[in-house]
């Protein structure tokens, strides 16, 4: 399998090292990260940035009781502990890990909402704050007509892949739009597109079908 | 942009050592060591973050707790121990403190790419790198200094510290870009924890 070729920006890899981002933006760039070493070395650089600043913060004052507290929990049974690997829901095994444990609790199988004419289902997944995302499908040869974003969104390609003006996608990739990209996405011919997408907005059709299908689409 | 390097923990390798005594027979001792070098330090980083004082001892505690129960998996090979202690305090703030669920890659999932394996360091180019990074970030310019310390202390992405600051989002991408790029410079082309 070929490592990812189209990354999240550097902004997004940092606010990821920071903690920052709202978890739906995480788990797309933790989906990200578990397919491409390039990026995962730069989020690593951003933890070390973190963990300079931490060496050179000046000593707080603790508790008076602090480390006596601490002493006597070590031998209680850890309160964090590592996840067990999520059960990845049917037919949907091949997701990376981050983004199979933020789907658990959707219905098992997953219900597509078939959106008419443009070959594209989704499937909607609860809102987390002021975010949304869902998993998007289109059939091979199909393309999502012309439209635009209203906020910022993220994107990652989990098969198949898709092209528009701004270049070739495929698994693992990341694609960013926000109210200056207008484009006409076009899946594969073949293999047609799954993907995971996540924005603070929503997208907007724009042309002559605009309204009628800004008032279909599933969103 | 202030840096205490002067006081800074640069003993990495008396750190490591002491996680590795954690690890191999749960040293009770070495615990408390390690817990006097790092826990003020990382409370210093949470109220920092904004965290207020009760929150802040709350955390570092919990943060030195996970240490202790997760020494075995730390490795030293890939991460510093202030690193490591870093990224446990990013997810504990994140699980804690907005109540959301913190994410990593799994090095377990079957999807998982490996990347190219690097001889371990020895601790003297361990410290010497770690010598330049604080350097590095003491040396940015100062528009560029403000926004990674923006980034690291407020509890804000990046997207957000453009609207605080009235700075259109692409001066702060690319000021951000410029220091991370210097930053990178200094770490990437390092590789190694």
């Amino acid at each position: 399998m070929n490592a990812p070729q189209i990354h999240p920006d550097d902004g997004y890899l940092l606010d990821y090292a920071t903690g920052t981002l709202p978890e739906p933006f995480a788990v797309l760039i933790a989906s990200h990260l578990t397919l491409c070493p390039a990026c995962r070395d730069t989020a690593r650089a951003f933890d070390r940035v973190g963990g300079a600043l931490l060496e050179s913060s000046e000593p707080a004052a603790l508790a008076a009781d602090s480390l006596a507290a601490v002493m006597q929990r070590l031998d209680r049974p850890a309160t964090v502990t590592v996840p067990p690997p999520p059960p990845a829901l049917s037919g949907f095994g091949f997701l990376p890990r981050p983004l199979q444990r933020f789907l658990t609790g959707l219905p098992d199988p997953p219900r597509w909402h078939r959106v008419p004419f443009i070959g594209l289902e989704t499937v909607r997944i609860p809102r987390f704050g002021e975010c949304r995302s869902r998993l998007m499908r289109v059939a091979p040869r199909h393309a999502i007509p012309r439209h635009t974003h209203t906020g910022n969104e993220l994107l990652i390609v989990l098969n198949g892949g898709y092209s528009d003006q701004t270049g070739e996608y495929d698994r693992g990739d990341v694609a960013y739009g926000d109210p200056e990209l207008v484009h006409t996405p076009r899946a594969d011919p073949e293999r047609g597109c799954l993907c995971f997408s996540v924005w603070d907005s929503a997208p907007k059709m724009v042309g002559a079908l605009g309204p009628l299908l800004n008032r279909l689409l599933p969103i | 942009m202030q840096v205490l390097w002067k006081d800074a923990v640069t003993d990495g390798p008396r750190l490591a050592e002491l996680v590795r005594r954690i690890a191999a027979a749960e040293d009770r001792a070495a615990f408390a060591e390690l817990f006097g070098l790092l826990a003020p330090r990382v409370k210093s980083f949470l109220l920092r973050q904004g965290c207020d004082g009760g929150m802040a001892e709350e955390l570092t505690q919990d943060v030195m707790l996970v240490v202790w129960h997760r020494a075995k998996v730390f490795d030293s090979d890939r991460a510093t121990v202030t690193t490591w202690v870093f990224t446990i305090a990013r997810n504990r703030r994140i699980d804690r403190l907005r109540r959301e669920r913190s994410v990593e890659p799994d090095p377990d999932d079957p999807l998982f790419v490996e990347g190219l394996a690097r001889s371990p360091d020895t601790d003297i180019e361990i410290a010497e790198r770690q010598a330049r990074l604080h350097h590095a970030i003491a040396e940015l310019p100062e528009e560029q200094a403000e926004l990674i310390h923006m980034a690291y202390f407020q509890d804000k992405p990046h997207t957000g510290i453009a609207s605080e600051r009235n700075l259109p989002l692409g001066t702060v991408k690319s000021r951000l870009r410029l220091a991370l790029l210097r930053l990178k410079k200094v770490l990437v082309r390092d590789g190694g924890p």
